[in-house]
């Protein structure tokens, strides 16, 4: 669905994003992460057709965004990263003027609100004015508001920054509903234990160029290699730790303060299992949980790696 | 049946009225116009009464000080109203929704203008009972009324453009009015001082005065058309006593296209920087 290959964007001689490639495929959401300035923004905003590239291209749907730019705001729906409402008019006003603005029927616009408004959870709000919404509220009818249009593709920009936690969890439901409706989406955020929830693909972005790029189960095993085994025995737990150390493939054993082992284990699935039959032979295990690594631990990897490698 | 808008006339219309601000602004502006209308009202009507003057006259000179009164508050609120316009959706942060929208940046231009367009017509209707006052007293036909009307909208429409323009290529609307305001005062008083410097320097009272052609885009050149006689006499007088321009063309027909042609330009730099594939911007 969606096609980025080799972009570049310079302004003057600093180059904010630098010769980035990937695919979102249909119905996938794909999580964009990074830290501030890596060229999430740049990215996304050469995407929603408001900035040019200064080489590469991006094509949604085989059409390059570039080549007719209007023609292809009507395939996309964009929510910035900042964003501002119009507070004087009511919900349905704001939602209608978007609509009309995106070239559709004030009719069907009309007709369409309802749902929206559903969707999002502000079916209550409807004539209330924009000014009395809270955050969450707002962020919510933004959301409606790059739907009002029915594109294919949602590019949203950190759509959950500043929201609290519940109105977090309910925007993750929503986007998942819009997955299930077909929608391509493109989300960028902070809050990565949430984009491993809820996102199928993740790229990895920093200082303009994306290391890692994929569905996440690959990701993280592409980059963690090693895994943590949490293993809690009921007795013996020194005599137990001692034991693990001598099996092969594993690299160290620690005893966490609820008295559980953590063990840093070199090997496949079938070797975990083995391990997990001897260990069993020998001690009375209570739980045995491999502990992959999560996309938080492969993010600061990521981006440790190329802040030294910058200071070098 | 609803009849087609453009969908930013619209919003910007339903936003303006619905805010406490339009309602003032017409006020006051009826309040000043109407207080210093009956004032000079008053005082000509007083000198009638001491047998200076007709009644047909004091009807004329009250259209004339109403034409310029109204020209000068009309000249005076359309950068305000204008410069704004795009500034203020950059401020909110609702630039970038917008021109992600089916709308072309020719139509925001457009529908902007024709905001900010719609509450000086709006303040020019409201200021038409004053003239019934006119209309009493005499002296003056319908049709100059409603070119004054027409000069009015030129004018606004003219310095409007002026203020798009300056809000489109700043961030801020505090520089886009410090902006508008500067060039408004420079073409209305700037330049005419200017005209007035070079005629002292330059001009000895014979042949053609070149400072005149500068007066082509100062905002009441247009006003020839209501006031030929005066207006003409004004530019006889930069010119050796002689009309610069050959048979029907008047100097106002040529003011007229030169201020469209630089108002054109500017909608043109406008909407060029409304255009966000053709204005570069560092994001994060």
């Amino acid at each position: 669905m969606i096609r980025v290959n080799n972009l570049v964007k310079q302004y003057g001689s600093f180059t904010a994003v630098n010769n980035i490639s990937f695919e979102v495929s249909k119905g996938a959401i794909f999580g964009f992460v990074g830290p501030n300035g890596a060229g999430k923004t740049t990215t996304m905003r050469i995407m929603a057709t408001l900035l040019t590239a200064t080489s590469g291209t991006i094509a949604i749907a085989n059409r390059p965004v570039s080549r007719n730019p209007r023609e292809m705001r009507k395939l996309i729906g964009y929510m910035p990263d900042f964003f501002g409402v119009y507070d004087d008019l009511r919900v349905s006003e704001y939602l209608e003027f978007y609509g009309e603005a995106s070239g559709c029927n004030l009719a069907q616009v009309r007709s369409a609100i309802p749902s929206l408004l559903e969707l999002v959870g502000l079916e209550e709000k409807r004539s209330h004015f924009v000014n009395n919404l809270s955050r969450g509220m707002k962020q919510r009818l933004c959301l409606a508001r790059t739907l009002v249009h029915q594109p294919e593709v949602l590019i949203l920009d950190e759509p959950a920054s500043g929201l609290d936690p519940r109105a977090r969890v309910e925007l993750r439901n929503i986007l998942k509903e819009l997955q299930r409706m077909g929608k391509t989406i493109v989300i960028s955020s902070h809050i990565l234990a949430e984009l491993a929830q809820l996102c199928t693909h993740v790229g990895i972005i920093t200082n303009g160029v994306m290391p890692v790029c994929g569905p996440i189960s690959e990701i993280l095993a592409q980059v963690s290699g090693e895994a943590l085994l949490e293993v809690t025995v009921l007795e013996d737990a020194e005599g137990a730790r001692i034991w693990l150390l001598e099996q092969q493939g594993v690299r160290e054993v620690h005893q966490t303060n609820t008295g559980a082992l953590e063990v840093f284990f070199e090997g496949d699935k079938q070797a975990q299992a083995s391990l997990l039959r001897a260990v069993a032979g020998r001690y009375m295990v209570a739980s045995f949980i491999p502990r992959t690594s999560n996309l938080e631990e492969v993010f600061m990897q990521l981006t440790e790696v190329t802040g030294s490698a910058d200071t070098n | 049946m609803r009849i087609p808008i453009n969908p930013l006339l619209a919003k910007e219309l339903r936003l303006r009225m619905r805010t406490w601000r339009s309602f003032a602004m017409v006020s006051l502006y009826l309040l000043v116009l109407g207080g210093l209308g009956l004032a000079f009202y008053a005082a000509i009507t007083q000198s009638i009464r001491h047998g200076f003057g007709d009644l047909v006259q004091a009807g004329r000179q009250l259209f004339i000080y109403l034409a310029m009164l109204q020209f000068g508050l009309v000249f005076f609120l359309v950068p305000g109203i204008t410069a704004g316009s795009i500034t203020n959706e950059r401020e909110r942060q609702t630039f970038d929704l917008l021109v992600c929208t089916q709308l072309t940046p020719f139509g925001i231009i457009r529908g902007k203008l024709a905001s900010a367009l719609s509450i000086v017509f709006l303040l020019i209707l409201a200021s038409l009972p004053l003239y019934s006052i006119v209309f009493l007293l005499g002296g003056v036909a319908l049709s100059e009324v409603i070119t004054l009307f027409v000069i009015f909208l030129f004018t606004a429409l003219i310095y409007a453009s002026f203020a798009m323009m300056f809000s489109a290529l700043f961030k801020r609307t505090m520089a886009a009015i410090v902006a508008s305001y500067a060039l408004s005062l420079f073409l209305a008083w700037g330049l005419a001082m200017l005209v007035a410097a070079l005629l002292g320097i330059f001009y000895r009272g014979t042949g053609s005065f070149f400072g005149q052609w500068l007066l082509l885009v100062h905002p009441a050149a247009t006003l020839e058309w209501l006031f030929p006689v005066e207006g003409g006499e004004l530019i006889s007088f930069m010119n050796g006593g002689r009309y610069p321009l050959p048979g029907f063309l008047r100097f106002w027909h040529l003011a007229a296209l030169v201020q469209a042609a630089l108002a054109s330009l500017a909608l043109f730099v406008a909407t060029r920087a409304v255009n966000p594939l053709q204005a570069g911007r560092r994001s994060g």
